[in-house]
């Protein structure tokens, strides 16, 4: 039995989730490290947060749930990894799990940085101007410690 | 007074050739009179201060220059020989310089001779030596009060191992009526060698002891006594660490939950051995005994009397002590001001600074020195016992004010109704057509060893060339996943008590989740294992009665073994808050073994009524929690929810 190979579409489909999952991580952190009212428009409407056990839903509860976190820097992304998901389980939008791993630090954990992982579920949809946007659907955080 | 003075200064000897120098000069200045007022009109007294003043000094500058050129003579041995000995160059200008400004100048010795020699203020050398300690009687209030304090002595008894330890304290301790408690007791060739700590007015008595005994070989029993601190264990484990422990744990006032190290050496079950907790590995092993032990619990520690300069061991002690509320660091002179910088984290309320050069520096203006010690500690209120008005704040939510969420185990959904199904996906398989890809990234994890991976299959796109950022490093297809990861991937042991399961996302279509935690990856040599930080997604569609996976994607990274026990810690605290806010929740493993779940499935049938099959779903959607189950299972039964197919 031969071994499967993924067609040119699969492969291109990979190509444009990953540079969107580098793109989409470096805007996110920089934000959550400073600017986190400005999260919020990434999100879906509905998207739902689990940050560290706790779940949170809709865009407006998580940005105000991120912003009532203490603050975070220097966080550091250190390994992204994007797969995309088959269209017929998402009803035909293109849409992909980015999964983060890197180090951030609060500023209520004295002295050391933790390591992090973030799940996102990513999916399209158009944005008021008409273009197509990118869309946080799920979001998943846990601190490793 | 003087005369006493005289004696102690350079073993009882009267004034020297110098003396008479120093009065010829020396009377025909009033500057330097008004700083000894108390000796005016007194003329031999004046000359009797000043020699004593000068020979002192110069005895040290003698012992240092005695080791300079190789000699050992400690004795002194008249200025004037001394300052005009044509083999000392150096000596010369030194001893002229010194007697010019103690004649001229009436700023005090000690300061004039650390412009010269670099010394620091202290006035002793590193060895112990008296140098300049004599003069630093002399300086102002603030440095003779640690002078005056008790000082540790090493005595020296030669010939003393003919008599042997117990027959030295016991005649000694016969003719002295001060409290004689000594230590380290060690033998140096034929002499007897150990430790007291006495005051500077005690060792006088101490000294009068010389030559008063009779030892067992009928000659006098001579004893020599000179400053030196004891000698401290290099390491403190093993049976030291555990007297340090039983010690720590009479002191420890488990009602207020307070520590009360002051002066922890002198502790009567710490000897004979000497651990005072300004040596840095004494207070590593503090720190880490209170960390391990009463890091939780700890209110209030009491570090005073115990000459610390340095806190920077103490502030490991900071982040893992979060309730600590009172410190007490008083009567530690040397402690400066910035070193309560190491302390930040500590949310204090009450701190003692008293007898400290911090309360010293800030003793003009108790306002000021409040407010130097709230830019460490913002919330303080008692200050070295003095109630301290309230700080005043900004109503601003401050980063120390902001706790994060208490993290909870297992996310499964808002009625955990997705557990079962990860439960079972365990049991299932993949998908034909799953994708799988690895990434790997190097996480700076204090000790860790790098153990690289190979870096070949990784796919952290911060690491590969954009032209690799397609398709080409993904596992697809069931054959070509399994093979990856039973002939290239390591084996793995993932360490359950350190992992946690999200359910991220379930639909009718599909479910997602992520594990994250710790597992152990088996080299080659199976006794070598390497920790392993990870976390992995899985995305996975309904098939037939259970879930099979479509991809997968496991990023990992190098990890402390240390974690494990630090995670299964923090794992404990966290089950017992998430329990009390989140009862239902639990771990991934279903705790009960198959026969035991037969048996519960078996009694489950009995006491509901219901069928095999219904009995054994309601158990496993509880996670075999039987009481749970019952529960749900009459409050559905109440409200008539139950299929009447469930009880044939």
């Amino acid at each position: 039995m031969t071994a499967l190979l993924l067609s040119e579409k699969e492969n291109f489909k990979f190509s444009e989730a990953s540079e969107a999952a580098t793109q989409f991580s470096k805007i996110f952190y920089e934000r959550y490290d400073g600017r986190r009212q400005d999260l919020e428009k990434l999100y879906m409407l509905d998207a739902t947060l689990i940050w560290n056990g706790n779940s949170v839903s809709g865009a407006a509860n998580i940005c105000k749930y991120l912003a009532e976190l203490p603050p975070s820097g220097n966080t550091k992304v250190e390994c992204i990894d994007c797969q995309p998901l088959p269209d017929d389980l998402t009803e035909g939008r293109t849409s992909m799990v980015v999964n983060v791993m890197g180090v951030i630090r609060y500023a209520t954990r004295k002295p050391q940085s933790v390591p992090f992982t973030e799940t996102f579920i990513m999916t399209t949809q158009s944005s008021n101007a008409g273009s197509i946007v990118w869309k946080i659907a799920k979001d998943c955080f846990r601190l490793i410690e | 007074m003087d005369d006493q003075y005289d004696r102690q200064s350079y073993g009882g000897k009267g004034p020297r050739t110098i003396s008479y120098r120093a009065r010829g000069r020396g009377r025909g200045r009033g500057g330097f009179r008004n700083n000894y007022s108390q000796h005016d009109d007194r003329g031999d007294s004046f000359t009797l201060h000043c020699s004593t003043f000068v020979c002192a000094l110069l005895d040290s500058i003698h012992n240092d220059y005695c080791l300079l050129i190789g000699s050992r003579k400690h004795n002194f041995c008249g200025v004037s020989k001394f300052v005009y000995s044509s083999t000392i160059n150096k000596v010369y200008p030194l001893a002229a310089f010194l007697i010019h400004c103690f004649i001229t100048d009436n700023r005090t010795l000690t300061e004039r001779l650390g412009e010269r020699m670099g010394y620091r203020g202290r006035g002793r050398d590193k060895k112990g030596r008296r140098g300049g300690y004599i003069a630093q009687r002399h300086q102002d209030q603030g440095h003779s009060k640690q002078v005056n304090g008790p000082q540790w002595y090493q005595v020296t008894i030669p010939y003393g191992t003919q008599a042997g330890k117990d027959f030295i304290y016991e005649s000694i301790n016969e003719l002295l009526d001060i409290p004689f408690q000594p230590i380290s007791y060690k033998e140096e060739g034929k002499a007897s060698v150990f430790y007291v700590e006495l005051s500077f007015s005690s060792i006088e008595a101490l000294k009068a002891v010389n030559k008063r005994i009779t030892m067992p070989n009928g000659f006098k029993m001579m004893v020599t006594v000179r400053q030196e601190t004891p000698p401290v264990p290099k390491v403190v484990e093993g049976a030291l660490m555990e007297k340090l422990l039983s010690t720590m744990n009479e002191l420890y006032i488990i009602e207020n939950k307070v520590l009360d190290l002051s002066a922890l050496h002198k502790h009567e079950s710490l000897k004979p051995d000497f651990l005072p907790l300004n040596r840095p590995q004494v207070m590593t092993s503090v720190v880490s005994i209170i960390c391990e032990h009463i890091a939780q619990d700890l209110v209030a520690l009491n570090l005073s009397n115990n000459r610390l300069s340095s806190l920077v061991h103490l502030e490991k002690a900071v982040s893992s002590t979060p309730n600590l509320q009172g410190l007490d660091l008083s009567n530690n002179p040397e402690l400066r001001e910035s070193e309560l910088d190491r302390l930040k984290g500590w949310n204090l309320t009450e701190i003692n600074l008293t007898g400290t050069s911090i309360a010293k520096r800030n003793s003009d203006d108790f306002n000021t020195y409040l407010s130097n010690v709230r830019k460490r500690f913002p919330n303080i209120v008692i200050l070295d016992g003095n109630n301290a008005p309230p700080p005043i704040k900004f109503e601003i939510e401050e980063a120390e004010e902001k706790r994060l969420p208490v993290p909870k185990f297992n996310f499964f959904g808002v009625d955990n109704e997705c557990q079962s199904l990860v439960m079972r996906f365990i049991e299932q398989g993949v998908h034909d057509r799953v994708t799988f890809s690895t990434s790997f990234w190097f996480y700076p994890d204090e000790n860790a060893k790098q153990h690289r991976f190979d870096i070949g299959s990784s796919r952290n796109l911060m690491r590969i060339p954009p032209q690799e950022r397609n398709g080409k490093r993904v596992h697809y297809g069931k054959e070509a996943v399994v093979k990856f990861l039973a002939e290239e991937f390591p084996e793995t042991n993932h360490l359950m008590e350190t992992i946690n399961a999200d359910v991220i996302h379930h639909s009718p279509q599909m479910l997602s989740f992520t594990i994250t935690g710790l597992y152990e990856e088996s080299r080659s040599s199976k006794s070598f294992k390497v920790t392993r930080l990870f976390s992995r997604n899985f995305t996975a569609v309904y098939q037939g009665a259970g879930i099979v996976i479509i991809s997968e994607q496991l990023s990992f990274s190098n990890a402390n073994p240390d974690r494990r026990g630090r995670m299964v810690a923090n794992g404990s605290k966290r089950s017992a808050a998430a329990l009390s806010s989140q009862p239902s929740v639990s771990t991934v493993s279903a705790p009960v073994d198959e026969t035991a779940q037969n048996a519960m499935v078996q009694r489950f049938m009995v006491d509901s009524g219901m069928n095999a099959h219904y009995s054994r779903e309601c158990l496993v959607v509880h996670n075999w929690n039987y009481e749970e189950a019952g529960k749900k299972f009459t409050i559905l039964k109440a409200e008539g929810k139950i299929p009447p197919d469930a009880y044939c």
